[in-house]
């Protein structure tokens, strides 16, 4: 038989295999190029502009940072929906299928190709938001903000890892569902169906109580300060709590798709 | 150790069997052709020995299942679809990806391009290919890794005489290197003389596995093809004797299991006027007929007729 001459692991070659799919792909850089301007939001969301008990530049930099996440999230569940639907819809699924020894090595490839992309989007849009606000003329990202760079961060990651976990969520619906428009349209419907469902059979006491709401991942990217409204009540959700109740909410619904993919038939 | 040995393997979908008990063992440089009516199951077997769908049974691979060689593209190569692509990624490119993913060197993408005539839209989006194109970029993706067995799923539909001919002749090189092949099709005619070895199946069941000479011997070994002034009576008089035929090219009629004076005598008990008759060696074609006539003639295709 004949050797490969650069051998490596599955999971390696598998996100190689990933990115090459991806870079080669005109709407990839489309996505990419729009989640940065979306960056640009900040400057017409009203929202960024609203004196807080932080002080206006304060919220200005966190807003720059928290303004384009709901759509760039957006997109990147796109990305992931595309990087699982395509392999249906084009019928690539069984060659690829046969570069790896199993199926799960092609899904995490995907699921770490798809995590890059949302990183990428997301600090991009970030970045965008954050140069074009003392551009635009409407603010600076003055000392203030310095002085507590930590909190900046820790938005500026629940922001990532929202975005990672859309673009899984894409990924996962898309290939339980089949298709890309499964994967685009489930982790919209989600936080319409899955946390009223989640309320009723689990209720909102102890911990839930500060995790909701998780799916449309508002909570996890306040800063703690303001009440959220939720399902008639008003939720004073911990950020970090939310973010993690909808990272595993992402997970399961992941091992939900690594499960239906193992046995599903490709062809 | 053959490259490829599968056991009896099953698929159902909503609790209809649609392949039983399907086995399959091919020799290295071998050439086997797995054939039969629409929804026979040729695909659904490709699609389990592969492992892209899921059933039961199990196929081995130089002894091993699939998964358990850490490079599974330099064992088996698979082309189960015309259009395995997507449309607006350059030849080139799909390849690299598939290159990226088999741990290949990307310089083996050329190769492949150039072994299977593409190189010259290398850097074109396959959108714009013909179906001929389109098969052979499928075709460039199964080889690229230089697998030692080939599964092909009906890799002659769609395509032109030219490009029907390289293919075969492609194929027989494979062969030459020691490559298993594993090929589906409903049109044998350009297989002939290609294959090796036939295995015919009818909804879902293997009812006939050998080599074509043997299919031959056992089933048809008479073959002739007649012109006359009707077809539609002759073969309505075949039909109502019970004698096998199958259209042949030009207007022409095969007629199987008789000899050409017994042909001959057909059309003269009709007043008919023989314009050409002609002994031949019984074709793919003929043989597939007549297997599925005798051995399986509660099917939709029994006597006559088009596969």
């Amino acid at each position: 038989m004949t050797a490969p001459h650069r051998p490596s692991s599955p999971w390696r070659r598998a996100v190689a295999y990933e990115l090459a799919r991806a870079q080669s792909l005109k709407s990839t850089w489309l996505l990419l190029v729009l989640a940065s301007s979306l960056g640009l939001v900040a400057l017409v969301d009203g929202s960024v502009y609203t004196h807080t008990a932080m002080g206006r530049s304060d919220y200005l930099a966190f807003g720059a940072v928290t303004a384009p996440v709901a759509s760039v999230a957006l997109l990147c569940a796109v990305f992931g929906a595309m990087s699982g639907g395509h392999e249906f819809r084009h019928g690539t699924a069984a060659t690829s299928l046969v570069l790896f020894p199993s199926r799960h090595d092609l899904l995490l490839g995907k699921v770490n190709g798809s995590a890059l992309f949302a990183a990428a989007a997301a600090v991009s849009a970030m970045t965008v938001g954050l140069v074009a606000l003392p551009l635009a003329g409407m603010g600076a990202v003055n000392a203030t903000v310095l002085d507590d760079p930590a909190a900046l961060a820790g938005v500026a990651l629940r922001g990532v890892l929202v975005c990672v976990g859309y673009a899984t969520l894409g990924l996962a619906c898309a290939v339980i569902g089949g298709s890309v428009v499964a994967g685009v349209a489930f982790p919209f419907v989600a936080s319409a169906l899955v946390e009223p469902i989640l309320v009723i059979g689990l209720g909102r006491s102890g911990l839930l109580r500060y995790a909701y709401p998780f799916t449309e991942a508002r909570a996890g990217l306040s800063t703690g300060e303001a009440p959220l409204p939720f399902g008639g009540d008003v939720m004073r959700s911990s950020p970090w709590l939310s973010l993690v109740a909808f990272l595993v909410f992402c997970t399961v619904v992941a091992v939900l798709a690594a499960l239906r993919f193992k046995r599903t038939n490709v062809n | 150790m053959h490259p490829l040995e599968a056991d009896a393997l099953h698929k159902s979908y909503g609790g209809k069997a649609v392949l039983t008990d399907f086995s399959l063992s091919c020799s290295a440089g071998s050439i086997t052709a797995v054939v039969g009516p629409n929804g026979s199951g040729k695909t659904t077997a490709l699609t389990l020995m592969s492992g892209v769908a899921r059933g039961s049974g199990q196929t081995l691979f130089y002894g091993k299942p699939l998964a358990a060689h850490p490079f599974p593209a330099s064992v088996l190569g698979v082309m189960l679809g015309p259009k395995a692509f997507h449309p607006g990624r350059t030849a080139r490119n799909h390849l690299r990806m598939l290159a990226r993913g088999a741990g290949i060197p990307l310089g083996d993408v050329d190769r492949a391009l150039d072994d299977v005539g593409l190189s010259h839209v290398r850097d074109a989006a396959p959108r714009s290919f013909s179906l001929g194109m389109a098969q052979r970029l499928s075709l460039a993706s199964a080889i690229l890794t230089r697998p030692r067995i080939l599964f092909l799923d009906e890799p002659l539909n769609g395509l032109d005489i030219y490009s029907t001919e390289w293919l075969v002749g492609y194929l027989k090189t494979l062969a030459q290197d020691g490559v298993a092949v594993v090929v589906t099709s409903h049109i044998l005619e350009n297989l002939d003389g290609t294959i090796d070895r036939l295995v015919v199946l009818a909804d879902g069941q293997t009812i006939a596995a050998d080599s074509v000479d043997r299919l031959r011997q056992r089933f048809v070994d008479k073959e002739v093809v007649v012109r006359c002034d009707s077809v539609t009576r002759l073969t309505h008089e075949l039909t109502r004797r019970s004698v096998a035929w199958r259209p042949a090219d030009d207007g022409r009629v095969a007629v199987l299991g008789l000899d050409a004076r017994e042909v001959w005598q057909v059309t003269a008990d009709l007043g008919l006027v023989v314009l050409e008759i002609v002994e031949a060696r019984p074709t793919l074609s003929s043989v597939l007929l007549q297997v599925l006539r005798r051995e399986h003639p509660e099917g939709s295709v029994s006597i006559g007729g088009t596969l």
